[in-house]
Formats: C-alpha cells, sequence, structure tokens
C-alpha cells in the first residue's frame, strides 16, 4: 500500500465530514475563540466572586450561581464501522431462490442512523463475491450498504441473486473486467480498456431488464423532454437514425441490431451522439458517439453494457463480440 | 432543483442535467479542483472533466447526495493532474508536501491494494477521523482532502501555523497507529 492510496481512499470518507470541515472559516474561528474566551473569563470572574463565599464557613452559595460549561462542538454522527451493535441476519431459501433477512429486533438506533452513500457492495472479484455471499461473510459496512441500499420486497426480506450460476461478461480482446458490484438480485462488473474507454456491464434479472429496456429503450423518444425531429437511414449497418432535440442540444441516436455468432445471441445496439449544445459542457461530434448502450442476453441471462470514451465509432465486429458467459470456479 | 430532479434528467439522457449541475454545484467542483491544483486554467479543465465524467456515469448510477459524487469526481481527477503537474514540474499544488507528510503514516510500497482493502482502508479514515478532536479533524481533512496550505489552514482556524503542524503531526502518528492495529501494511 502506498500513500498516494490514503490519499485516494479519503476521496471516499463520509460527506458529512467533509463538508463539516470545508465550512470552517476565519470568521467562524475567531467568533469560536471570543466565545471561548469569553466563557473563560466568565470562569475566572466567577471563581474570584465565589472566592470569598467559599471561605465564609456559613454562608449558603448565592442562588443562580452555576459553572457555564465551555461551548463544545456537536460530534459529528457515529461511525459506519465504530460503535453500533451489528444487527442478527439470516440467509435463507424459500422456493429454490435465497434470500437475506435482518432481524427487527437486533437493529439497533446507531446503525440505523449511519450514514449510507454506496448503493452497492464492490468486491475486487467474482470468486470473492461468490464466496463472501456462500460464506455468508460480510463486514459491518457491506451489512449497512445491503440494510439500506438493496431493494426489499414487502415483507423486508432481500432476494439475493443466484450465485451459483454467476454469469461473467465476454468482451472483445482489448477490454477487461475488474470489480463486481452487488445489489441484491442484480450485479455489474466495471469496464476499461487500454485505448481510454470505459463503462459498465449489467446482469440483470428478467423484470429490471425489461424495466430498463422499455424505459431507456423503446419509450425514449416518448418523453416530454424529447422532441424527434427526424428519421434516417443507414444502409451499412440496416440502421434506424433519430434526430432529436431537448431544450439545450440537438442530437441523434443510431439503432440497430447485430448477431453474435458464438452465443447465437441477438444483441441491440443504441448508438448516443449529441451533435451540438447550447453550452461547451459536453463533447459533440457527428461521427464519434458520445456513449453506446447494449442490450442483449434471453431469459435469466440478460444484460446492459453502457460504453463511454470512444475516440471513434467502434465496428459492427468489434460490437458483436459482447455476450455473458456462466462462471466456473 | 433537488438532487433527484437533476439525477432523473442524466437518466432521460437530457442535456439540461449538466447545465443544472453547473448552476447547482459548478462553484464547488471549481473550489475543489482549484484547492489543490492551484492553477485556474487547470481548474476550469478539471470542472469541464468533472461534468462529462458525471453525465458518462449516470446511468448507470443513482448519486446521493449529488454533491458528494460530483466532489469525488473532481478530487479524484485533480489528484491525476496533480500528480502528472509534478511529474512535469508544474504548479503549486500542495499535493507533493501532503503526499510526503503521509509517508509517516503509510510507507512507499509497490504492492497495489486490491479493493476490498481500499474499502476497509476507507472504513479505518471514518472510524479513526471520527475519534480526532473536532478541530484537528478538520483541520486534517482540509489538508488531505481539500489540499488547503499550513497558511491558509491557519487563517481559516485562527491559529498558528506551528500549530497546525503539531495538530496535523500528532493526527497522522494517530492515524499511523490505528492502520497497524487495522492490520494494515505501514
Amino acid at each position: 500500500m502506498k500513500n498516494r492510496d490514503v490519499i485516494d481512499a479519503l476521496s471516499n470518507i463520509d460527506f458529512d465530514l467533509i463538508e463539516d470541515a470545508g465550512r470552517v472559516t476565519r470568521k467562524m474561528s475567531m467568533r469560536r475563540k471570543v466565545a471561548r474566551w469569553s466563557s473563560l473569563a466568565a470562569c475566572v470572574c466567577l471563581v474570584l466572586a465565589l472566592i470569598p463565599v467559599l471561605f465564609k464557613p456559613s454562608s449558603p452559595p448565592t442562588p443562580g450561581d452555576t459553572e457555564t460549561p465551555p461551548t463544545q462542538d456537536t460530534p459529528p454522527s457515529p461511525s459506519s464501522n465504530g460503535n453500533h451493535t451489528l444487527p442478527r441476519y439470516e440467509i435463507f431459501e424459500k422456493n429454490g431462490e435465497f434470500y437475506v433477512a435482518f432481524d427487527q429486533a437486533t437493529l439497533s438506533e446507531s446503525f440505523i442512523s449511519q450514514n449510507c452513500e454506496l448503493g452497492s457492495v464492490t468486491f475486487s472479484s467474482v470468486e470473492e463475491f461468490k464466496k463472501t455471499v456462500e460464506e455468508k461473510a460480510f463486514s459491518n459496512s457491506q451489512l449497512l450498504i445491503m440494510y439500506k441500499a438493496f431493494p426489499k420486497n414487502s415483507d423486508g426480506t432481500i432476494k439475493i441473486c443466484d450465485v451459483n450460476n454467476l454469469r461473467v461478461p465476454q468482451l472483445p480482446e482489448d477490454l477487461e473486467y475488474g470489480g463486481v458490484s452487488w445489489i441484491g438480485e442484480n450485479y455489474s462488473y466495471h469496464l476499461q480498456s487500454s485505448g481510454g474507454i470505459h463503462g459498465s456491464f449489467h446482469c440483470y434479472t428478467d423484470d429490471v431488464y425489461k424495466r430498463n429496456y422499455i424505459e431507456e429503450y423503446e419509450e425514449f423518444f416518448s418523453r416530454d423532454t424529447i422532441r424527434l425531429k427526424g428519421r434516417d437511414w443507414e444502409e451499412e449497418r440496416n440502421a434506424d437514425i433519430y434526430y432529436y432535440s431537448t431544450s439545450t442540444a440537438s442530437s441523434k441516436r443510431i439503432r440497430y441490431t447485430l448477431h453474435n455468432e458464438a452465443n447465437n445471441e441477438t444483441l441491440i445496439i443504441d448508438e448516443q451522439y449529441v451533435l451540438s449544445l447550447n453550452h461547451n459542457l459536453l463533447p459533440t461530434s457527428d461521427t464519434v458517439p458520445l456513449s453506446i448502450h447494449i442490450y442483449g442476453g434471453r431469459s435469466g441471462s440478460h444484460f446492459v453494457i453502457y460504453l463511454t470514451d470512444f475516440t471513434e465509432r467502434p465496428s459492427v465486429e468489434w460490437l458483436a463480440q459482447f455476450g455473458t458467459e456462466l462462471y466456473n470456479d | 432543483m433537488t438532487d433527484e430532479m437533476i439525477v432523473e434528467l442524466y437518466w432521460q439522457r437530457d442535456e439540461r442535467a449538466i447545465q443544472e449541475t453547473e448552476l447547482a454545484y459548478g462553484g464547488y467542483i471549481r473550489y475543489v479542483a482549484y484547492a489543490i491544483l492551484r492553477d485556474e486554467s487547470d481548474a476550469d479543465e478539471i470542472t469541464n472533466d468533472t461534468y462529462l465524467k458525471a453525465w458518462n456515469s449516470i446511468p448507470p448510477q443513482r448519486p446521493q447526495p449529488l454533491k458528494a459524487f460530483l466532489g469525488r469526481i473532481a478530487r479524484q481527477l485533480s489528484l491525476n493532474r496533480a500528480e502528472y503537474n509534478t511529474a512535469e514540474k508544474r504548479g503549486g499544488s500542495q499535493y507533493p508536501l501532503a503526499l510526503d507528510e503521509l509517508l509517516e503514516c503509510i510507507a512507499d510500497k509497490d504492492a497495489a491494494p486490491d479493493a476490498a482493502e481500499l474499502i476497509a482502508l476507507r472504513d479505518a479514515l471514518n472510524a479513526f477521523l471520527r475519534t480526532l478532536p473536532s478541530d484537528a479533524r478538520r483541520m486534517f481533512i482540509r489538508r488531505y482532502w481539500y489540499m488547503d496550505s499550513i497558511a491558509d489552514i491557519a487563517w481559516d482556524f485562527a491559529a498558528s501555523e506551528s500549530r497546525v503542524k503539531s495538530t496535523l503531526a500528532r493526527a497522522r502518528a494517530k492515524l499511523r497507529k490505528t492502520l497497524e492495529k487495522e492490520g494494515f501494511d505501514v
């Protein structure tokens, strides 16, 4: 581990600590100093005033004479890894599916009140993911994320993915996948390439995939914020081109399907281009996509891929290589 | 506009998301970038890079709070740029000095930590920071998160520079002990 790793890890500390430190100004510090010195001076005056009283054996203390405690900073809320009591939890099977349930009676107030900014539990590899779930060896912070962020059923239980049938990405040669992010039934992989392309590969349940596909793809042009301006067709990829605008930009989407020969599966490709903007905060290009979404898989193995940071439009041969396969440990 | 509304604009791929982000958090992002880089044009570039990275990260993320998410992106991009500037012997960033100070807490070993170790380190840092007295905690974060100079911290805390230095030195010593106790290879 390097000193730079401490600097990097500090990037992810609780945000309330960062905000609290950032608020300090000279004016505030001077006010606190004055208040502290005033309290100290008041205490000294009080003690001096009490000396004759203290050495006068028969005189009772003057009513209202109480010491004013110095001003205290309100301590920040309890840490995510410190004083709370771990709740009891159970992983159980029901109708062939696995669930995790927290024992409500053992949930402490300090555990419930902790900050949680992360929406998923991250593992460095598929092996670690599978092992942790199978051995139920979760850490404090992982349990907190599961409790706070994972989707719950109406009875409070959390459905967990089928860890005995985990899927891993199939990718073009220049892309690789790294850590696994887990959120209940769904999980995803971070993608990156030596050429600078980044992205994420999401293994979704059929329900989540369907919702995502309908909202992001099928009903995209039905949104109030989108004005469809025209359509065209690209012969080379047998693709539909949609020109549309929002209040700040003119954009286009190029949509087509490809066939992954290795898996005998269909991939739905959605290339997104920003053509012009009324600000300069995003790059614009008619030839290089800002991002590409890929929808694929079949029942029980659906996936959605988000890819960004292209320097040129990828070929159909490159795109057709995406898919999933079962993980073999 | 609330964070939820801005994030929803990202999910809808509505480019207004960037403008609303700039309105709500542009000043904060630039402050984080400038604090680390101490160069106007570098800070401007990092600010724009932060918007692009946010655009490319949402979806699939749904950050909450959005300010924390943006601040982290800006910080990470700024640190990468500061590292590059240091190698090129450019800029007046406090980054190389802060990095050197942290050598007291953790040796500069080659073995790169995996994701689980980084998460454990983050948890250890959170717990450690909450054990510090409030001024020490705030000074530590101002120095190693915001990369403020000793002089700027002394000014804001109405304290002498020597008091800031000694507070930070004690905090670093305590951090080292904490990391050793938690089993990190220091």
